[in-house]
């Protein structure tokens, strides 16, 4: 017989890996609360229309579950009023209606910064610890997760992670010491349905988090290696006068400040995990954090992990070269088209450069690999490395290489947008945009003259001699 | 009479089709590459790209060979053949050639080179026909029918004057609005424009059909050209081919490389001897007359093997011509910032005619407004990096045009093709290879900069200013108007054809392609081809 269970935020990040996991396993009847009703595609879940501060709302559906998962939340730059408005009341108004339903289990999702000791300016991690114990207090049978740092493509602070980790030169508050253990979002809802099926449900609260722990300096630099195939440069920034500042700025500048000093509690305290019995029960299935990065940027992160291990695995070991060279595409798809490269664009390119015989770096000149080497570094160097080739080198491997990939990316659907859906503008607009591209081009030009020029010009000097030597 | 038809493109099809409704017995063979069954008939080319499982493999090919990538040399085409058009292109390997000065563009498929043809049919005049043996008046029937078989639309306009009336065009496509806007800025200023420069507009005659008839789809604007008309509106050889099958007197054998004629003492054809793809056997066909209709290389290529093998003479088949093609892209000003919609007709839908004083060297553009063609080819032109000039690109996208001129060929004995000898004289297999030879006419600069001179004012006139420094002039080959080695005659000469396009030198022997035309005009031939194929077969 299949267990139903009601889950609040249901269309978040979690929510919806969480949704696609217990689909899967197939034994589960679900019911979610939402807002709007999403666009859906199959018959699961069931929605139900309401708020959850409005109880009413949702009050009488609540009288057929066997468990409620517990996962909306009002998370990042909000306001302590609106983290106190969904966390705490919210939290106490599913908990009261769950309770006259007589709900039997009860799965909190919580946060591993509530361990954090000083919460002062965490109006996010205050207020799920009070929900904490609330949920504690209720006395429905209950069990507490509290995830670390979840990563998986959609999730918000993988976005700004691997934003903030692309740069070449990264501040680092604190010296990035802490101790992280960031989760891959298909093993933590893979978690909350062990907790769900194996708990005990006393009120017990699991962290939940990656196979180790390590600094918050490495795992930026995963993401650099990932992004970019190279070190990144870290430059510690002293964490305390930073989050003071913030703290006194937040109550009028918070919609503008890139973060809040909240936010930068991750600097200032350990998140790793404690360990527990369903972490451990985690372990083996969970990749190294380099294939779990490698697995978020080619897009396959949302599959399960096993199949995970196989394609990274598979997609980085045949080639045999340095595995920077093959995160080159990643760099160039954002390149040539603002957007990340999924599985499909990965294995048509690499497929690609074998059938056009583009795959080997040793078959290029000595310039041309230089070209290459400068573009692999990140989006701002492709762009430079470009335009010198654009008007120097134009045959060259790194133009056949991109526009081999450009062939690939404007057939497919969503970057092919980019080439038949041009933002319309008035034509001064256009006139001006124009100007614009130009005048960025003459500058990517000028950069990339200085950093190629002398050796296009050695290599030129060399095979002219080596010419020379031939004749003679 | 048992004729047998060698080659199924646009010549083939036709003479039999005629030879056939005469109650002649029609046996064709050819190598017959079929077309790949198409992909998801019913979707539009953005539909295409967002349903196919695979897209990159059906716009690329499985080694990704549509994907044009810059040259060493530096040359640079605007666009490629796409991978759905892949058969069109393969060769069997009983086909050798070497081309100096020439790089052909070989079709061994069903239907020929045609089937990747961009359905120009336009008459011929008087002037142009003026080295033939017959006048306008006399090929006029034949293009009526043709035009009747196949479906032209296309309308009297300004270009009438250079092209004669003939029967049964029919109702032009919808111009896509790039088109549209310029062609109304023609005819606001026509009179101006004409007296100014003498140049003309129209619209382009295409081979394609608005409502559907005969089992084939009216255009449904779906954006598929390029990659292949998805529901027979657009017209190519197959269609033809696809139809006759039926008729009780047709027997037609592909998977079969034709390589020569067993030739008797007095040079009268015994059988032809052809290679089957499948294993190599050799098979001999056998008919009262043997018609010629693989195109001039292939036809060529046949005669020379024939005298080779019978007399182990290797001779001159002389006045090779092709249209020298000079491509132009322009920005049509009034489109800037404009949308770009791929559900359009993606072939030229106008045409130019500029009027040099010569009537036979008019010269001949069609305007082809950019659509769903493939964006990497041109974004590779632009000397700036490849995200500016995609930037550049998609901004300007829709008021992309490209201008093909084409210029007339005369017969010159300085381009031929003969055979290159074999390095070991010996069995089949040692045969000699094709070597193809040609050098541009004298002058030939000297014409194309005084056309580019008008033609660039008249495009400025228009509001459409021709890109400068993108103007590229096409290597001959790539223009697959390939003719005159085996030319009509009024008189009796070696290697030369009668007026019904029968060979004095062998003399069961017709021919029916390229190869039997005198003069090469400006204007796309195979229109013309095709009408001549009908009328050798009504007089045969």
């Amino acid at each position: 017989m299949s267990e139903s269970v009601f889950i609040t935020g249901a269309t978040g990040f979690i929510g919806k890996a969480l949704i696609r996991r217990l689909i899967a396993a197939g034994t589960y009847s679900i019911t979610a609360l939402v807002r709007h009703v999403p666009e859906q595609k199959s018959n699961e879940p069931n929605w139900i229309v309401g708020d959850l501060l409005d109880s009413k709302t949702y009050q009488s559906s609540l009288r057929n579950f066997d468990a409620v998962i517990h996962l909306a939340a009002t998370t990042g730059k909000a306001s302590p009023y609106e983290h106190e408005l969904t966390n705490v009341e919210g939290t106490r108004k599913l908990l009261e209606a769950a309770k006259t339903a007589g709900v039997q289990r009860f799965v909190y999702v919580s946060t591993v910064t509530v361990t954090f000791p000083d919460r002062r300016w965490h109006s996010y991690a205050r207020t799920k610890k009070r929900a904490e114990t609330l949920v504690r207090q209720s006395g429905i049978p209950s069990i507490i997760l509290r995830p670390t740092i979840v990563l998986g493509e959609e999730s918000p602070i993988w976005r700004s992670l691997s934003r903030i980790a692309s740069r070449s030169i990264i501040l680092m508050p604190n010296g990035g010491r802490v101790l992280v253990q960031p989760i891959l979002v298909t093993d933590l809802v893979y978690g909350i349905e062990q907790a769900l099926s194996k708990c005990q449900f006393q009120g017990e609260a699991l962290d939940l988090g990656g196979p180790s722990p390590l600094p918050f300096a490495e795992f930026v630099r995963a993401i650099h290696r990932g992004l970019r195939g190279k070190e990144p440069w870290l430059f510690p920034v002293p964490l305390l006068p930073v989050r003071g500042v913030l703290g006194l700025l937040e109550p009028v500048a918070r919609p503008v400040l890139p973060i809040t000093a909240g936010q930068l509690a991750l600097f200032a305290y350990n998140s790793a995990v404690t360990p527990n019995w369903l972490h451990d029960t985690l372990k083996g299935r969970m990749l190294s954090l380099e294939e779990t990065i490698a697995s978020i940027i080619v897009g396959t992160s949302g599959q399960e992990s096993a199949v995970t291990k196989e394609i990274t695995r598979s997609s980085s070991a045949p080639t045999g070269e340095p595995s920077h060279r093959d995160m080159a595409y990643v760099v160039f798809t954002q390149y040539l088209t603002n957007q990340a490269p999924t599985e499909y664009i990965a294995k048509q390119y690499r497929m690609a450069l074998a059938a056009r015989g583009l795959a080997k770096d040793d078959d290029f000149s000595a310039f041309d690999r230089v070209t290459l080497n400068l573009a692999r570094r990140g989006l701002v160097w492709t762009r430079f490395a470009d335009a010198y080739c654009a008007i120097f080198r134009r045959h060259g491997a790194l133009r056949r290489k991109l526009i081999l990939l450009m062939a690939i990316v404007e057939h497919t659907p969503p970057y092919s947008d980019r080439f038949d859906r041009p933002i319309p503008r008035s034509v001064i607009g256009l006139v001006s945009f124009l100007f614009l591209q130009g005048i960025q081009f003459t500058l990517s030009l000028m950069v990339g003259a200085a950093l190629l020029l002398p050796a296009h010009l050695l290599s030129l000097y060399r095979s002219t001699r080596e010419g020379q030597e031939g004749i003679q | 009479m048992k004729l047998l038809v060698i080659g199924s493109g646009p010549t083939g099809v036709h003479f039999a089709l005629s030879a056939l409704n005469r109650n002649h017995h029609v046996t064709m063979i050819d190598v017959g590459i079929q077309r790949p069954p198409i992909e998801l008939p019913d979707e539009t080319f953005t539909g295409l790209k967002r349903h196919l499982p695979d897209p990159a493999n059906y716009f690329l090919g499985e080694s990704f060979n549509a994907a044009m990538l810059p040259q060493p040399d530096g040359s640079s085409e605007y666009y490629g053949f796409p991978a759905s058009k892949g058969y069109v292109f393969q060769a069997p390997p009983y086909f050798r050639y070497e081309g100096h000065g020439f790089s052909p563009l070989i079709s061994f498929a069903a239907g020929g080179l045609a089937e990747a043809w961009t359905g120009g049919s336009y008459a011929f005049n008087d002037a142009e026909l003026s080295e033939f043996p017959f006048t306008y008046a006399g090929l006029k029937p034949y293009y009526d029918e043709v035009a009747r078989r196949i479906g032209i639309a296309g309308e009297e306009d300004d270009l009438s004057v250079y092209f004669p009336h003939h029967e049964h065009l029919s109702q032009p496509l919808s111009l896509d609005e790039n088109s549209a806007r310029l062609y109304r800025r023609y005819e606001r200023d026509r009179d101006a424009l004409v007296k100014t420069y003498k140049i003309r507009m129209g619209r382009s005659r295409n081979a394609v059909i608005a409502e559907g008839r005969d089992g084939r789809g009216g255009c449904r604007y779906c954006g598929r050209c390029l990659w292949g008309c998805p529901n027979g509106a657009f017209y190519t050889p197959s269609l033809t081919l696809s139809r006759y099958i039926a008729y009780e007197n047709f027997s037609y054998h592909p998977g079969f490389f034709a390589s020569h004629f067993q030739l008797a003492a007095d040079l009268e054809i015994e059988h032809l001897v052809a290679y089957s793809l499948n294993g190599g056997r050799q098979e001999t066909f056998r008919a009262d007359a043997y018609v010629l209709a693989c195109g001039a290389l292939s036809t060529s290529n046949i005669v020379l093997r024939s005298i080779y093998k019978s007399t182990g003479e290797i001779i001159y088949l002389t006045g090779l011509t092709n249209n020298r093609q000079v491509l132009a892209p322009f920005v049509n000003l009034s489109m800037l910032g404009g949308k770009y919609s791929p559900e359009t007709y993606q072939y030229h839908q106008l045409a130019v005619g500029l009027d040099t004083g010569s009537p036979t060297e008019y010269i001949h553009g069609q305007i082809t407004a950019l659509k769903t063609a493939t964006a990497h080819p041109i974004v590779q032109t632009l000397p700036l990096d490849l995200r500016t000039a995609t930037e550049v690109f998609s901004t300007l996208r829709s008021s992309l045009a490209l201008l093909s001129l084409f210029f007339c060929d005369y017969r010159r004995k300085e381009n031929y093709l003969t055979l290159k000898p074999p390095a070991r004289n010996g069995e089949d297999g040692e045969w000699p290879i094709l070597s193809i030879h040609y050098s541009p006419p004298e002058g030939e600069g000297h014409t194309i900069r005084g056309a580019m001179n008008k033609i660039r004012r008249f495009f400025l006139a228009l509001g459409a200013p021709i890109v400068p420094g993108m103007t590229t002039i096409r290597s001959i080959g790539n223009v697959e108007h390939y003719s005159g080695t085996l030319p009509m005659s009024r008189t009796r000469k070696a290697w030369v054809l009668s007026e019904k396009c029968q060979s004095y030198d062998i003399g069961n022997m017709f021919v029916v392609d390229g190869s039997a035309m005198p003069f090469l005009p400006a204007k796309n031939l195979t229109f013309t081809l095709m009408a001549n194929a009908v009328r050798v077969a009504e007089n045969i």
